[in-house]
Protein backbone atom coordinates (compact mmCIF):
# COMPACT_ATOMS: atom_id res chain seq x y z
CA UNK A 1 0.00 0.00 0.00
CA UNK A 2 2.62 2.15 1.06
CA UNK A 3 4.54 2.04 -2.46
CA UNK A 4 1.96 2.42 -4.16
CA UNK A 5 1.05 5.99 -2.39
CA UNK A 6 4.63 6.87 -2.81
CA UNK A 7 4.21 6.83 -6.79
CA UNK A 8 0.90 8.67 -6.06
CA UNK A 9 2.86 10.90 -3.75
CA UNK A 10 5.55 11.52 -6.90
CA UNK A 11 2.57 11.72 -9.35
CA UNK A 12 1.18 14.64 -7.34
CA UNK A 13 4.16 16.74 -7.16
CA UNK A 14 4.16 16.41 -11.01
CA UNK A 15 0.64 17.59 -11.46
CA UNK A 16 1.38 20.28 -9.36
CA UNK A 17 4.70 21.07 -11.20
CA UNK A 18 2.85 21.02 -14.77
CA UNK A 19 0.38 23.54 -13.61
CA UNK A 20 3.13 26.06 -12.91
CA UNK A 21 4.14 28.92 -15.76
CA UNK A 22 8.24 29.12 -15.42
CA UNK A 23 9.72 32.39 -15.52
CA UNK A 24 11.99 31.39 -18.09
CA UNK A 25 11.46 31.25 -21.57
CA UNK A 26 10.59 28.15 -22.08
CA UNK A 27 7.26 29.15 -20.19
CA UNK A 28 6.60 25.96 -18.46
CA UNK A 29 7.77 22.75 -17.34
CA UNK A 30 7.65 19.43 -18.64
CA UNK A 31 7.90 16.50 -16.94
CA UNK A 32 11.42 14.34 -17.93
CA UNK A 33 9.93 11.36 -19.57
CA UNK A 34 12.79 8.89 -18.28
CA UNK A 35 14.05 8.24 -15.10
CA UNK A 36 17.56 9.77 -16.20
CA UNK A 37 19.92 12.83 -14.28
CA UNK A 38 18.92 15.53 -15.81
CA UNK A 39 22.22 16.76 -16.11
CA UNK A 40 23.10 14.06 -18.64
CA UNK A 41 20.36 15.60 -21.30
CA UNK A 42 21.87 17.17 -24.12
CA UNK A 43 22.89 21.15 -23.22
CA UNK A 44 19.95 21.77 -25.46
CA UNK A 45 17.21 20.00 -25.12
CA UNK A 46 17.29 20.47 -21.21
CA UNK A 47 15.53 23.87 -20.85
CA UNK A 48 12.34 23.60 -19.04
CA UNK A 49 12.99 19.86 -18.26
CA UNK A 50 11.78 18.61 -14.67
CA UNK A 51 12.22 15.12 -12.78
CA UNK A 52 10.46 14.38 -9.53
CA UNK A 53 12.24 12.10 -7.40
CA UNK A 54 12.05 10.61 -4.03
CA UNK A 55 15.46 9.74 -2.93
CA UNK A 56 14.87 8.70 0.76
CA UNK A 57 12.27 7.11 2.94
CA UNK A 58 12.29 8.19 6.06
CA UNK A 59 10.65 6.37 9.59
CA UNK A 60 7.49 4.83 9.12
CA UNK A 61 5.20 3.12 11.22
CA UNK A 62 2.10 2.95 12.46
CA UNK A 63 2.14 6.15 14.37
CA UNK A 64 -0.78 6.68 16.84
CA UNK A 65 -1.43 3.16 17.01
CA UNK A 66 -4.09 2.35 14.41
CA UNK A 67 -3.48 -0.42 11.66
CA UNK A 68 -2.70 2.90 8.97
CA UNK A 69 0.92 3.82 8.12
CA UNK A 70 2.29 7.40 8.35
CA UNK A 71 5.33 7.83 5.61
CA UNK A 72 8.06 10.57 5.70
CA UNK A 73 10.26 10.89 2.70
CA UNK A 74 12.51 13.49 1.00
CA UNK A 75 11.34 14.60 -2.33
CA UNK A 76 13.56 16.22 -4.61
CA UNK A 77 12.04 18.50 -8.06
CA UNK A 78 14.92 19.11 -10.50
CA UNK A 79 14.67 21.62 -13.00
CA UNK A 80 16.73 22.85 -15.94
CA UNK A 81 17.70 25.75 -17.98
CA UNK A 82 19.73 26.09 -21.15
CA UNK A 83 22.30 28.55 -20.49
CA UNK A 84 23.59 29.87 -24.43
CA UNK A 85 25.06 32.59 -22.95
CA UNK A 86 23.30 35.15 -24.64
CA UNK A 87 20.79 37.90 -23.09
CA UNK A 88 18.84 38.68 -25.75
CA UNK A 89 16.34 34.92 -25.23
CA UNK A 90 17.33 35.28 -21.17
CA UNK A 91 20.46 32.54 -22.16
CA UNK A 92 22.59 34.61 -19.94
CA UNK A 93 24.26 33.52 -16.59
CA UNK A 94 22.18 36.29 -15.08
CA UNK A 95 19.04 35.73 -16.32
CA UNK A 96 19.01 31.86 -15.84
CA UNK A 97 20.11 32.76 -11.76
CA UNK A 98 17.20 35.28 -11.96
CA UNK A 99 14.59 32.99 -13.13
CA UNK A 100 15.97 29.50 -11.42
CA UNK A 101 15.36 31.96 -8.20
CA UNK A 102 11.83 32.87 -9.12
CA UNK A 103 10.80 29.47 -10.31
CA UNK A 104 11.98 27.16 -6.84
CA UNK A 105 10.06 29.41 -4.74
CA UNK A 106 7.22 29.09 -6.61
CA UNK A 107 7.79 25.53 -7.06
CA UNK A 108 8.20 25.69 -2.97
CA UNK A 109 5.08 27.41 -2.77
CA UNK A 110 2.78 25.12 -4.78
CA UNK A 111 4.04 22.10 -3.51
CA UNK A 112 3.41 22.95 0.60
CA UNK A 113 0.28 24.93 -0.42
CA UNK A 114 -2.27 22.32 1.88
CA UNK A 115 -5.05 22.93 -1.15
CA UNK A 116 -2.65 21.59 -3.67
CA UNK A 117 -1.86 18.24 -1.91
CA UNK A 118 -5.33 16.96 -3.33
CA UNK A 119 -5.32 15.22 0.51
CA UNK A 120 -8.43 12.42 -0.78
CA UNK A 121 -6.67 10.85 -3.39
CA UNK A 122 -3.07 11.18 -1.93
CA UNK A 123 -2.68 11.29 1.62
CA UNK A 124 -0.68 13.88 1.51
CA UNK A 125 -0.64 14.96 5.23
CA UNK A 126 2.11 17.74 4.74
CA UNK A 127 5.12 19.00 2.51
CA UNK A 128 7.78 21.02 4.03
CA UNK A 129 10.01 23.26 1.77
CA UNK A 130 13.92 22.26 3.29
CA UNK A 131 15.61 24.81 0.74
CA UNK A 132 17.05 24.96 -3.02
CA UNK A 133 19.92 25.07 -4.78
CA UNK A 134 22.10 24.83 -8.06
CA UNK A 135 22.84 21.09 -8.05
CA UNK A 136 24.57 21.14 -11.60
CA UNK A 137 26.59 23.97 -13.55
CA UNK A 138 27.59 22.72 -16.83
CA UNK A 139 29.15 24.52 -19.46
CA UNK A 140 25.87 25.41 -21.36
CA UNK A 141 23.01 24.42 -18.82
CA UNK A 142 22.24 24.78 -15.04
CA UNK A 143 20.34 22.28 -12.91
CA UNK A 144 18.23 23.81 -9.96
CA UNK A 145 17.37 21.38 -6.97
CA UNK A 146 14.37 21.89 -4.91
CA UNK A 147 14.29 19.63 -1.31
CA UNK A 148 10.67 18.79 0.21
CA UNK A 149 10.03 16.36 3.41
CA UNK A 150 7.10 15.30 2.92
CA UNK A 151 4.35 13.16 4.76
CA UNK A 152 1.70 11.22 3.91
CA UNK A 153 -1.01 8.33 5.87
CA UNK A 154 -3.26 6.38 3.56
CA UNK A 155 -6.10 6.57 6.07
CA UNK A 156 -6.73 10.09 4.84
CA UNK A 157 -7.62 9.18 1.57
CA UNK A 158 -11.42 8.77 0.60
CA UNK A 159 -11.92 8.69 -2.88
CA UNK B 1 29.82 47.37 -48.71
CA UNK B 2 29.44 43.76 -49.30
CA UNK B 3 31.75 41.59 -51.42
CA UNK B 4 31.16 40.25 -55.42
CA UNK B 5 28.39 43.31 -55.55
CA UNK B 6 28.99 43.55 -59.25
CA UNK B 7 28.00 41.12 -62.07
CA UNK B 8 29.25 41.11 -65.40
CA UNK B 9 26.70 42.33 -68.06
CA UNK B 10 24.46 43.32 -65.59
CA UNK B 11 26.55 45.38 -63.35
CA UNK B 12 25.29 46.28 -59.53
CA UNK B 13 25.55 48.73 -56.49
CA UNK B 14 28.52 49.96 -54.37
CA UNK B 15 28.47 51.54 -51.60
CA UNK B 16 30.22 52.96 -48.34
CA UNK B 17 29.60 54.44 -45.07
CA UNK B 18 31.89 57.61 -44.38
CA UNK B 19 32.90 57.32 -40.65
CA UNK B 20 33.82 60.93 -39.99
CA UNK B 21 30.25 62.24 -41.27
CA UNK B 22 28.32 63.09 -44.32
CA UNK B 23 30.56 65.43 -47.41
CA UNK B 24 28.76 67.70 -49.27
CA UNK B 25 29.25 65.75 -52.55
CA UNK B 26 31.47 62.02 -53.03
CA UNK B 27 32.75 61.19 -56.48
CA UNK B 28 33.73 57.32 -57.43
CA UNK B 29 36.61 55.53 -59.75
CA UNK B 30 36.17 51.99 -59.99
CA UNK B 31 38.74 50.24 -61.11
CA UNK B 32 39.14 46.15 -62.30
CA UNK B 33 41.87 44.22 -61.08
CA UNK B 34 44.33 45.29 -63.84
CA UNK B 35 44.12 48.69 -62.46
CA UNK B 36 41.28 49.85 -65.28
CA UNK B 37 39.13 52.60 -64.95
CA UNK B 38 35.50 51.28 -65.43
CA UNK B 39 34.11 54.58 -63.52
CA UNK B 40 35.65 57.89 -63.90
CA UNK B 41 34.44 60.30 -61.14
CA UNK B 42 31.28 59.47 -61.15
CA UNK B 43 28.76 61.22 -58.98
CA UNK B 44 27.97 59.26 -56.09
CA UNK B 45 24.16 59.43 -54.23
CA UNK B 46 24.50 60.49 -50.57
CA UNK B 47 22.08 59.79 -47.88
CA UNK B 48 20.10 62.67 -47.94
CA UNK B 49 18.78 61.99 -44.39
CA UNK B 50 20.24 65.15 -42.07
CA UNK B 51 17.40 65.96 -39.25
CA UNK B 52 17.54 66.39 -35.38
CA UNK B 53 16.59 64.71 -32.33
CA UNK B 54 13.69 66.53 -30.95
CA UNK B 55 14.23 65.49 -27.32
CA UNK B 56 17.38 65.26 -24.82
CA UNK B 57 18.72 61.57 -25.11
CA UNK B 58 20.10 59.75 -22.33
CA UNK B 59 23.15 57.76 -22.28
CA UNK B 60 22.50 54.15 -22.77
CA UNK B 61 18.96 54.73 -24.69
CA UNK B 62 17.71 52.97 -26.98
CA UNK B 63 14.65 54.67 -28.53
CA UNK B 64 15.09 58.52 -30.25
CA UNK B 65 12.59 60.95 -31.33
CA UNK B 66 13.21 62.44 -34.20
CA UNK B 67 12.10 66.03 -35.79
CA UNK B 68 11.45 64.27 -39.28
CA UNK B 69 12.10 60.49 -39.95
CA UNK B 70 11.94 61.28 -43.65
CA UNK B 71 14.22 59.06 -45.63
CA UNK B 72 15.57 57.10 -42.37
CA UNK B 73 15.66 53.43 -43.40
CA UNK B 74 15.78 50.85 -41.07
CA UNK B 75 19.35 48.57 -40.55
CA UNK B 76 21.90 51.67 -41.83
CA UNK B 77 23.78 53.84 -39.98
CA UNK B 78 23.28 57.16 -39.06
CA UNK B 79 25.79 59.55 -37.08
CA UNK B 80 24.14 60.95 -34.20
CA UNK B 81 26.36 64.32 -33.01
CA UNK B 82 28.26 66.32 -34.81
CA UNK B 83 32.38 65.84 -35.57
CA UNK B 84 34.49 68.67 -34.96
CA UNK B 85 31.81 70.43 -32.68
CA UNK B 86 31.05 70.97 -29.11
CA UNK B 87 28.57 67.67 -29.15
CA UNK B 88 29.78 64.73 -28.61
CA UNK B 89 28.50 62.31 -31.43
CA UNK B 90 28.85 58.08 -32.29
CA UNK B 91 27.57 56.32 -34.94
CA UNK B 92 24.02 54.36 -34.53
CA UNK B 93 22.23 51.32 -36.15
CA UNK B 94 18.44 51.85 -36.96
CA UNK B 95 16.54 48.48 -35.64
CA UNK B 96 13.18 49.52 -36.57
CA UNK B 97 11.04 53.01 -36.93
CA UNK B 98 7.73 54.20 -35.95
CA UNK B 99 6.54 57.16 -37.12
CA UNK B 100 9.53 59.56 -36.16
CA UNK B 101 10.64 57.25 -32.93
CA UNK B 102 13.61 55.50 -33.90
CA UNK B 103 14.53 51.91 -31.94
CA UNK B 104 17.85 51.58 -32.43
CA UNK B 105 20.45 48.42 -32.50
CA UNK B 106 22.15 48.85 -29.16
CA UNK B 107 22.07 51.57 -26.74
CA UNK B 108 23.43 54.90 -27.01
CA UNK B 109 27.19 55.23 -25.26
CA UNK B 110 26.66 58.53 -24.36
CA UNK B 111 24.17 61.58 -24.09
CA UNK B 112 23.07 63.75 -26.31
CA UNK B 113 21.27 67.51 -26.36
CA UNK B 114 17.68 67.91 -27.75
CA UNK B 115 18.61 69.07 -31.15
CA UNK B 116 21.47 66.83 -31.79
CA UNK B 117 22.54 66.25 -35.58
CA UNK B 118 21.22 62.86 -37.16
CA UNK B 119 22.69 62.13 -40.74
CA UNK B 120 23.41 59.65 -43.08
CA UNK B 121 26.62 58.26 -43.74
CA UNK B 122 25.87 56.22 -46.93
CA UNK B 123 26.92 56.90 -50.04
CA UNK B 124 26.55 54.79 -53.05
CA UNK B 125 26.44 54.59 -56.92
CA UNK B 126 25.10 52.64 -59.63
CA UNK B 127 27.37 50.96 -62.15
CA UNK B 128 26.41 49.86 -65.68
CA UNK B 129 26.27 46.91 -67.46
CA UNK B 130 28.44 48.56 -70.11
CA UNK B 131 30.93 49.44 -67.42
CA UNK B 132 30.74 45.72 -65.32
CA UNK B 133 32.03 44.27 -68.86
CA UNK B 134 34.41 41.28 -67.50
CA UNK B 135 35.14 39.60 -64.64
CA UNK B 136 37.48 40.50 -62.02
CA UNK B 137 38.45 39.44 -58.61
CA UNK B 138 39.86 42.53 -56.38
CA UNK B 139 39.48 45.60 -58.02
CA UNK B 140 38.51 48.48 -56.24
CA UNK B 141 36.46 51.54 -55.56
CA UNK B 142 37.54 54.78 -54.31
CA UNK B 143 34.98 57.17 -52.74
CA UNK B 144 36.43 60.74 -52.51
CA UNK B 145 34.17 62.96 -50.82
CA UNK B 146 34.34 66.82 -50.84
CA UNK B 147 36.38 67.16 -47.75
CA UNK B 148 37.47 64.25 -45.33
CA UNK B 149 39.24 60.70 -45.45
CA UNK B 150 38.73 59.08 -48.73
CA UNK B 151 37.05 55.28 -48.63
CA UNK B 152 38.43 52.58 -50.99
CA UNK B 153 36.05 49.49 -51.08
CA UNK B 154 37.00 46.12 -52.56
CA UNK B 155 35.06 44.94 -55.66
CA UNK B 156 34.39 41.73 -57.27
CA UNK B 157 32.66 41.60 -60.72
CA UNK B 158 31.50 38.09 -60.76
CA UNK B 159 29.90 35.86 -63.29
CA UNK B 160 26.88 35.04 -61.40
CA UNK B 161 24.89 37.14 -58.80
CA UNK B 162 26.22 36.13 -55.11
CA UNK B 163 22.42 36.88 -52.69
CA UNK B 164 23.25 39.85 -49.73
CA UNK B 165 22.87 37.20 -47.60
CA UNK B 166 24.41 33.30 -48.35
CA UNK B 167 22.31 31.85 -44.64
CA UNK B 168 19.68 32.94 -42.24
CA UNK B 169 18.71 32.48 -38.99
CA UNK B 170 17.34 28.53 -40.02
CA UNK B 171 20.90 27.91 -41.03
CA UNK B 172 22.35 29.29 -37.91
CA UNK B 173 19.59 27.03 -35.82
CA UNK B 174 20.67 24.15 -37.90
CA UNK B 175 24.04 24.48 -35.76
CA UNK B 176 22.37 25.16 -32.72
CA UNK B 177 19.18 25.25 -31.96
CA UNK B 178 18.56 27.58 -29.28
CA UNK B 179 19.65 30.78 -30.86
CA UNK B 180 17.66 33.25 -29.15
CA UNK B 181 19.25 32.15 -26.14
CA UNK B 182 22.77 32.45 -27.18
CA UNK B 183 22.96 35.90 -28.83
CA UNK B 184 22.83 39.28 -27.23
CA UNK B 185 20.17 42.31 -27.82
CA UNK B 186 22.64 44.33 -29.29
CA UNK B 187 24.07 42.11 -31.99
CA UNK B 188 22.68 43.77 -35.47
CA UNK B 189 21.66 40.12 -36.92
CA UNK B 190 21.45 41.12 -40.22
CA UNK B 191 24.38 43.21 -40.85
CA UNK B 192 25.72 40.13 -38.81
CA UNK B 193 24.83 37.94 -41.39
CA UNK B 194 26.07 40.17 -43.91
CA UNK B 195 29.37 39.96 -42.60
CA UNK B 196 29.67 36.32 -42.55
CA UNK B 197 28.95 36.45 -45.78
CA UNK B 198 31.38 38.65 -46.89
CA UNK B 199 33.85 36.74 -43.99
CA UNK B 200 32.82 33.35 -45.97
CA UNK B 201 33.78 34.72 -49.76
CA UNK B 202 36.82 35.91 -48.66
CA UNK B 203 37.93 32.72 -47.13
CA UNK B 204 36.93 31.21 -50.28
CA UNK B 205 38.77 33.31 -52.24
CA UNK B 206 38.58 35.70 -55.00
CA UNK B 207 38.65 33.49 -58.25
CA UNK B 208 35.82 31.36 -56.47
CA UNK B 209 33.96 34.19 -55.48
CA UNK B 210 33.65 35.69 -59.27
CA UNK B 211 33.55 32.06 -61.17
CA UNK B 212 31.39 30.01 -57.87
CA UNK B 213 29.23 27.59 -59.83
CA UNK B 214 28.13 26.20 -56.65
CA UNK B 215 24.67 26.80 -55.64
CA UNK B 216 23.78 29.40 -52.70
CA UNK B 217 22.64 26.21 -50.95
CA UNK B 218 26.05 24.91 -50.67
CA UNK B 219 27.23 27.89 -48.83
CA UNK B 220 24.91 27.87 -45.83
CA UNK B 221 26.52 25.80 -44.13
CA UNK B 222 29.85 27.45 -44.39
CA UNK B 223 28.16 30.74 -43.95
CA UNK B 224 26.51 29.59 -40.75
CA UNK B 225 29.76 28.41 -39.22
CA UNK B 226 31.60 31.52 -40.19
CA UNK B 227 28.57 33.38 -38.38
CA UNK B 228 28.95 31.80 -35.06
CA UNK B 229 32.61 31.56 -35.17
CA UNK B 230 32.39 35.66 -34.86
CA UNK B 231 30.35 35.13 -31.70
CA UNK B 232 33.13 33.85 -30.28
CA UNK B 233 34.85 36.85 -28.43
CA UNK B 234 30.93 37.32 -27.26
CA UNK B 235 30.43 34.22 -26.29
CA UNK B 236 33.19 33.72 -24.07
CA UNK B 237 35.75 30.92 -22.22
CA UNK B 238 32.61 28.62 -21.88
CA UNK B 239 32.60 28.23 -25.44
CA UNK B 240 35.47 26.90 -26.38
CA UNK B 241 35.29 23.73 -27.26
CA UNK B 242 32.68 23.99 -29.36
CA UNK B 243 34.40 26.94 -31.10
CA UNK B 244 37.48 24.61 -31.89
CA UNK B 245 35.82 22.23 -33.91
CA UNK B 246 33.41 24.89 -35.78
CA UNK B 247 37.01 25.88 -36.43
CA UNK B 248 38.34 22.57 -37.75
CA UNK B 249 34.85 22.02 -39.41
CA UNK B 250 34.30 25.32 -41.18
CA UNK B 251 37.87 25.03 -42.63
CA UNK B 252 37.33 21.72 -43.83
CA UNK B 253 34.08 22.39 -45.95
CA UNK B 254 36.32 25.48 -47.39
CA UNK B 255 38.50 22.91 -48.50
CA UNK B 256 36.15 20.76 -49.91
CA UNK B 257 34.39 23.27 -51.00
CA UNK B 258 36.98 25.19 -53.26
CA UNK B 259 38.14 21.08 -54.32
CA UNK B 260 35.09 20.72 -56.09
CA UNK B 261 34.17 23.96 -57.74
CA UNK B 262 35.21 24.68 -60.99
CA UNK B 263 35.73 28.33 -62.69
CA UNK B 264 36.10 29.75 -65.48
CA UNK B 265 39.40 31.94 -65.40
CA UNK B 266 39.00 33.13 -68.98
CA UNK B 267 35.53 33.69 -69.05
CA UNK B 268 34.25 31.76 -72.09
CA UNK B 269 31.79 30.96 -69.97
CA UNK B 270 33.32 27.01 -70.14
CA UNK B 271 35.23 25.83 -67.13
CA UNK B 272 37.48 23.20 -69.57
CA UNK B 273 40.11 25.63 -70.55
CA UNK B 274 43.94 25.58 -69.98
CA UNK B 275 43.73 27.55 -66.82
CA UNK B 276 40.64 27.07 -66.25
CA UNK B 277 40.09 25.04 -62.58
CA UNK B 278 37.12 22.33 -62.94
CA UNK B 279 36.72 18.20 -62.02
CA UNK B 280 35.99 15.61 -64.65
CA UNK B 281 34.68 12.14 -64.01
CA UNK B 282 35.75 8.98 -65.18
CA UNK B 283 33.92 5.62 -65.27
CA UNK B 284 35.91 2.80 -66.30
CA UNK B 285 33.88 -0.19 -67.41
CA UNK B 286 35.21 -3.65 -67.96
CA UNK B 287 33.91 -6.66 -70.24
Amino acid sequence: MAQQLASTILAQFATNIDAITSESTSGGFKGSGYRLTLGEEPDSAIDGLYFVDMPEVLTQGPHFGNTEDIWEAHVTVEVGYYRGGGDLGGGDRQSVLRNAASDVQRIADVLTNPANYAQSTTGIREVRFLGAERAIDKAHAEVWRVRFWCQWQSSLITA
Amino acid sequence: MSLASLVKDVGGTLETYFLDGTPSSCTVNLYNDQGTLKVTAGAATLDPVSTSASSAIASGASTLVLTSAAGVVQGRRYILGALASTEPYEVVTVRSLSASTATLTAPTVTAHSSGAAFKGLRASIAVTSTQADALWAAGHADFIPASGDPITEEVDCCKHKIPEYLCDETDLRQILPKLAKIIDVELDLPRSLREARDQFLIDFGGKFRVNTALGATAFRRPTALRWWLNRRYALGPDWTDEMDKMQTEYQALLQHLQSQTAFDKDGDERTDGVDDHGWTTIQLDRA
